[in-house]
C-alpha cells in the first residue's frame, strides 16, 4: 500500500510553495520529510490530506487518484493527519476527543438516535472501550475527564496522535510530533510509532528533530524551497552535500 | 417600460446606489482592516442625520450642519473603537459583530429617548426639477449624487494614494506582517475609524436630505450595505462601492417587475445567490476555511 | 396578581423555548443565526392560519414546527458552509425577506392588518383556569425542548456538533463532514423556534408583521449570551433573566411616572444594547456558560 504525489505544484499569490514534487511512500517503509523552514512541507501535507487543493499534479493512495476527494473523504479512506499546532476540541474532554475519531458510530445521525438507540448504545460501549485502551496506550488515562484545552502542549500532541489513531488509519501524516515535547515523552511517542509501523500502518513524518527522526525512519525525503532535493536512507541523505547546503543556507 | 420611465428609474437607482455605496464603503473598510462587519454603521448614519438637522437648525446653514455632522460622527466612530471595538483584538469576529449590534441599539435608543420617533428633515431650498431627456431630476438629487461621488472618491483616494492608506491596506492584508514591519496600529486604527465615521456621516446626511430623518433610517440601509460589502468582496472597498451602485440600479430597475415592496428583497436574493455560487463574493479573494 | 404571574410565566416559557433553539444552533454548534425571528414568524403564521381553518391544535403546533424546520432546510443547504459573518448577514437578510413577503402577500397573511381572532386552547375553561392550562402547555413544551436538547447534546451526535463548534477542520481530519450535522442542528433549532411561534400566536390571539422585527432575534441572543451559550441550563436562565428584565421595565414605569411609554421603550432598547456590548466584552461565557468565543 502506498501514498504518493506526482508533479504537484502549489502557489500562494505569486510564490511557488510546492514545486513539481513527486514521490511515493510505501507503508512498510516509515518515511520522514525534512527541510528548512519554508521548504513547503506543511503545504505538501495539506495538499496530500485535502486541506489545500493542488494547482497541478495528482495524489495517489493505494493506486487510486484522490486529489478530487474532500479532506473528510480522504480521512475516511484511511489517511489520517495531525496538525503542526495541535487542534484539539478544546471544550470536549480528552476521552470525548478520542471518541470523535471513531468510525461508524450510528449515533452521529439523529435518525439512529431516535429509531435505533440500542445499536447506538452498543457501538458506544465498543468505542469507549477502544478509547480507554488508547488512553492507556498514550499514558493519558489520568486526564481522561479533563477538558482538552487545559492540557499541556505535549499532552495535546499525544491526544492529537490518539485521535488520528482512533480513525483506524492505514496511513498517518504526522506534522512535527516532537515539537515542544519533553525528551522522555519523545521516547514514548517514538516507541508507539515504531509499534504501529511494525503492525502495518504507513507513516510520513515531518520533523525538525533530525536525530530522533533518523533513528526512526527507514527513508528520508528532503525538501528545500518547494522542491524535493534528496531521497534515501537517513545515512545517505544526511551525508548529501545538497542537503547540508540547504540547511546551512536556511537553517532548521 | 418607456425610455423616460426607465431613465427616471435609473437616476433614482444611481442615487440610491451611491448612498448604498457610501454605507457599503464604511462597512467594507471595517471588514477589511478590523475584520468584522460593523452593524452599527447604519446607526452612525442615523446619528449623523440627526446631528446635521440639529446643527442646521442651530446655525441656519446646511453646509455647517453637514460639516458638524461629519465631525461629530467621526468622533463617535473613534469613540466606539476606543471604548468598544479595540478590546476585541484576538477574538473571533462573532464577538465584535454582536457588540456592534448592541451599539446600534444603544445609539438608536439614545436618539429616540431624547428626540422621540417623529420625523425631522433638513431645510432644503425648494427648486424646480430639471427635465433631462424625459427624466425629472431635482437639483438636490444632483447635489446628493455629486457629494456622494466626491466622498467615495476621496475616501478611496486616501486608501490608495496616501501613505496612511497604504499602511491601512497593509494591516488589512496581513496584520502580523504589518505589525512586524513597524506599522503603528494605533494611528492606522484611529484614521480608519475617522474615515468610517466620516463616510457614514456623509451617507447619513445625504439619506436625510433625500428623504426624511427617522430613527430607523440607517438600519434600513444596513443590510443593503452589508450586501454591497460582501458582494464586493471582503478586503475590497472599491468592490463594495461598485457593488453598492450596482445594487441601487438593480433595485430601482427591477421595480416595474417585482413591485416596490420587493425592491430590497431583490438585493438580498442576489446576495444569497452569489454567496451560494461564490462564497468569497463577486470580487473578493478566496479566504481559507476558518 | 395570579393572572399576572401566569402571563409572565407563559411569556417566559416561550422565550425559553426560543433560547433553547438558538442555544442548540449557536451555543452548541457555533452557527450564527441572526434570523431567529423568521422561523418564529413561520411557526406563528402557520399555526394561526391552520387553526382558523379548523385544524386541531395538536396538528397546528406540529405543522408550525415542521414548516419552520423545512424553511431552514434550503437556507441551511445554501448557506451553512459560509463563514460566520456571512451566515449572520444572510440569515438577517432572510428574516427581512420573509417579513417583506408577509407584508406583501395579503391574500395569505392579511398583510399589515395581521390576523386577529386566533383560537386559543383551553379558552373554554374561563380566564383564570384557561390561563393556567396554557401556562402548563407552554411549560410542557419547554420541558420537552429541554429534554430533547439534553438527550441530543449528550449523544454521539451532540459530541460531534460541539467538535464542529470547536474546530471544523479537525472534524474533517477524522473523516466526518460538518455540513450534514450543521444542517440537522439548524433545522431542529428552527423547529423549536417555530413551535415557540405557534405558542405565541395562540396565546396572543392576534399576530401582525410588526411583531416580528429583528429586535426579537436579538432578545433571544441576549438571553443565550447572558445565560451562557453551550449549556442547557444557560438557555433557561437567560430566558428567565430576559423575561424579568422586560417585565421589570414595565414596573419601572410605575416608579418613574415622568418617563413616557416611548421613552421606556427607548430605555429598554438601550439596556439590551448595553448588555450585548458588556457581555461580549467582559463575560462572553455568560453567567453559567463555559464556552467563550
Amino acid at each position: 500500500m502506498s501514498l504518493g504525489v506526482h508533479g504537484v505544484n502549489k502557489s500562494f499569490g505569486g510564490l511557488r510553495v510546492v514545486d513539481d514534487v513527486s514521490f511515493q511512500v510505501q507503508a512498510a517503509e516509515l518515511t520522514g520529510l525534512i527541510g528548512p523552514n519554508g521548504a513547503g512541507k506543511s503545504t505538501l501535507f495539506a495538499v496530500i490530506s485535502g486541506f489545500q487543493p493542488a494547482d497541478a499534479g495528482c495524489v495517489r493512495f493505494d493506486g487510486h487518484e484522490i486529489q478530487r476527494l474532500s479532506a473528510a473523504a480522504r480521512a475516511r479512506l484511511g489517511i489520517a493527519r495531525t496538525f503542526q499546532v495541535p487542534r484539539p476540541f478544546a471544550h470536549l474532554t480528552v476521552r470525548e476527543n478520542l471518541l470523535t475519531g471513531a468510525r461508524d458510530q450510528p449515533g452521529e445521525h439523529v435518525f439512529n438516535l431516535l429509531c435505533r438507540p440500542g445499536v447506538v448504545r452498543q457501538r458506544e460501549r465498543q468505542i469507549v472501550a477502544r478509547a480507554d485502551a488508547m488512553l492507556e496506550f498514550l499514558g493519558l488515562t489520568r486526564v481522561a475527564g479533563e477538558r482538552a484545552g487545559a492540557l499541556s502542549g505535549g499532552q495535546q500532541k499525544l491526544l492529537e496522535l490518539g485521535r488520528a489513531l482512533m480513525t483506524e488509519p492505514r496511513f498517518i501524516l504526522l506534522d512535527e510530533p516532537y515539537a515542544g515535547v519533553n525528551p522522555v515523552l519523545i521516547e514514548e511517542i517514538e516507541r508507539r510509532i515504531r509499534t504501529l509501523s511494525e503492525q502495518g500502518t504507513g507513516f510520513l513524518i515531518v520533523e525538525h528533530n533530525l536525530p530522533a527522526l533518523a533513528r526512526l525512519a527507514a527513508r528520508l525525503l528532503v525538501m528545500d524551497r518547494g522542491r524535493l532535493i534528496a531521497s534515501g536512507t537517513p545515512a545517505q541523505v544526511l551525508a548529501d552535500r545538497a542537503v547540508q547546503e540547504a540547511y546551512i543556507g536556511g537553517g532548521p | 417600460m418607456s425610455a423616460a420611465v426607465g431613465l427616471n428609474l435609473a437616476v433614482a437607482g444611481l442615487i440610491q446606489g451611491l448612498l448604498i455605496a457610501l454605507a457599503g464603503l464604511a462597512v467594507s473598510l471595517c471588514f477589511a482592516v478590523a475584520r468584522f462587519p460593523n452593524a452599527a454603521t447604519g446607526d452612525f448614519m442615523t446619528f449623523a442625520a440627526y446631528a446635521g438637522v440639529a446643527a442646521q437648525a442651530w446655525t441656519g446653514s446646511l453646509l455647517a450642519g453637514a460639516a458638524s455632522a461629519v465631525l461629530l460622527t467621526a468622533g463617535l466612530a473613534v469613540a466606539s473603537y476606543v471604548l468598544v471595538f479595540r478590546n476585541f483584538r484576538g477574538r473571533s469576529l462573532v464577538a465584535p459583530l454582536i457588540a456592534s449590534i448592541g451599539l446600534a441599539f444603544l445609539l438608536r435608543s439614545v436618539l429616540t429617548f431624547f428626540v422621540g420617533f417623529d420625523q425631522h428633515s433638513f431645510h432644503v431650498p425648494i427648486a424646480r426639477a430639471i427635465v433631462f431627456a424625459g427624466a425629472r431630476v431635482r437639483p438636490i438629487d444632483l447635489w446628493l449624487a455629486g457629494t456622494s461621488a466626491v466622498t467615495l472618491l476621496a475616501v478611496l483616494a486616501v486608501l490608495f494614494l496616501t501613505p496612511i492608506g497604504r499602511r491601512m491596506r497593509a494591516v488589512a492584508d496581513n496584520p502580523e506582517l504589518a505589525r512586524a514591519s513597524g506599522i503603528r496600529a494605533r494611528t492606522v486604527m484611529l484614521t480608519l475609524w475617522t474615515l468610517i465615521g466620516a463616510c457614514s456621516a456623509v451617507g447619513g446626511v445625504m439619506l436625510g436630505l433625500q428623504t426624511v430623518v427617522v430613527p430607523e433610517m440607517g438600519w434600513n440601509l444596513l443590510l443593503p450595505a452589508f450586501a454591497a460589502a460582501v458582494l464586493g468582496g471582503v478586503g475590497n472597498p472599491t468592490g463594495a462601492v461598485l457593488a453598492g451602485i450596482a445594487l441601487g440600479l438593480v433595485q430601482a430597475l427591477s421595480t416595474p417587475l417585482v413591485g416596490f415592496t420587493y425592491q430590497t428583497a431583490i438585493s438580498f436574493i442576489l446576495l444569497i445567490a452569489t454567496l451560494v455560487l461564490r462564497p468569497q463574493g463577486l470580487l473578493g479573494r478566496a479566504e481559507p476555511v476558518r | 396578581m395570579q393572572g399576572y404571574l401566569t402571563a409572565v410565566g407563559t411569556v417566559g416559557g416561550i422565550y425559553a423555548l426560543l433560547a433553547l433553539g438558538l442555544n442548540l444552533q449557536y451555543g452548541f454548534t457555533g452557527l450564527i443565526n441572526f434570523g431567529v425571528v423568521a422561523f418564529y414568524a413561520v411557526g406563528a403564521y402557520t399555526s394561526a392560519l391552520l387553526a382558523l381553518r379548523g385544524v386541531p391544535f395538536v396538528l397546528d403546533f406540529a405543522a408550525a414546527a415542521v414548516l419552520a424546520a423545512l424553511f431552514a432546510w434550503p437556507l441551511g443547504v445554501m448557506c451553512l458552509r459560509l463563514r460566520d459573518d456571512y451566515l449572520a448577514i444572510v440569515t438577517l437578510a432572510f428574516a427581512e425577506i420573509l417579513r417583506t413577503v408577509i407584508v406583501s402577500e395579503e391574500w395569505l397573511t392579511n398583510g399589515t392588518r395581521g390576523i386577529p381572532g386566533i383560537p386559543r386552547p383551553f379558552s373554554g375553561l374561563g380566564a383564570a383556569a384557561g390561563g393556567f392550562a396554557y401556562l402548563a402547555l407552554v411549560l410542557a413544551a419547554m420541558l420537552a425542548g429541554v429534554s430533547l436538547t439534553v438527550r441530543l447534546v449528550g449523544s454521539p451526535f451532540g459530541r460531534l456538533i460541539q467538535a464542529i463548534r470547536d474546530d471544523e477542520d479537525a472534524v474533517r481530519s477524522v473523516g466526518k463532514s460538518p455540513a450534514r450535522c450543521k444542517l440537522v442542528v439548524f433545522m431542529i433549532g428552527a423547529g423549536l423556534t417555530g413551535l415557540a411561534g405557534a405558542l405565541y400566536a395562540h396565546y396572543l390571539t392576534y399576530i401582525s408583521p410588526d411583531q416580528f422585527v429583528p429586535l426579537l432575534t436579538f432578545y433571544v441572543w441576549i438571553a443565550v449570551i447572558m445565560g451562557g451559550a453551550g449549556r442547557v441550563g444557560g438557555a433557561i436562565a437567560g430566558a428567565a433573566l430576559l423575561t424579568l428584565f422586560l417585565e421589570g421595565s414595565r414596573f419601572l414605569r410605575d416608579v418613574l411616572p415622568f418617563v413616557s411609554e416611548v421613552q421606556m421603550a427607548s430605555l429598554r432598547l438601550a439596556a439590551i444594547g448595553l448588555m450585548l456590548i458588556l457581555f461580549t466584552l467582559y463575560r462572553p461565557q455568560g453567567l453559567l456558560g463555559r464556552v467563550a468565543r
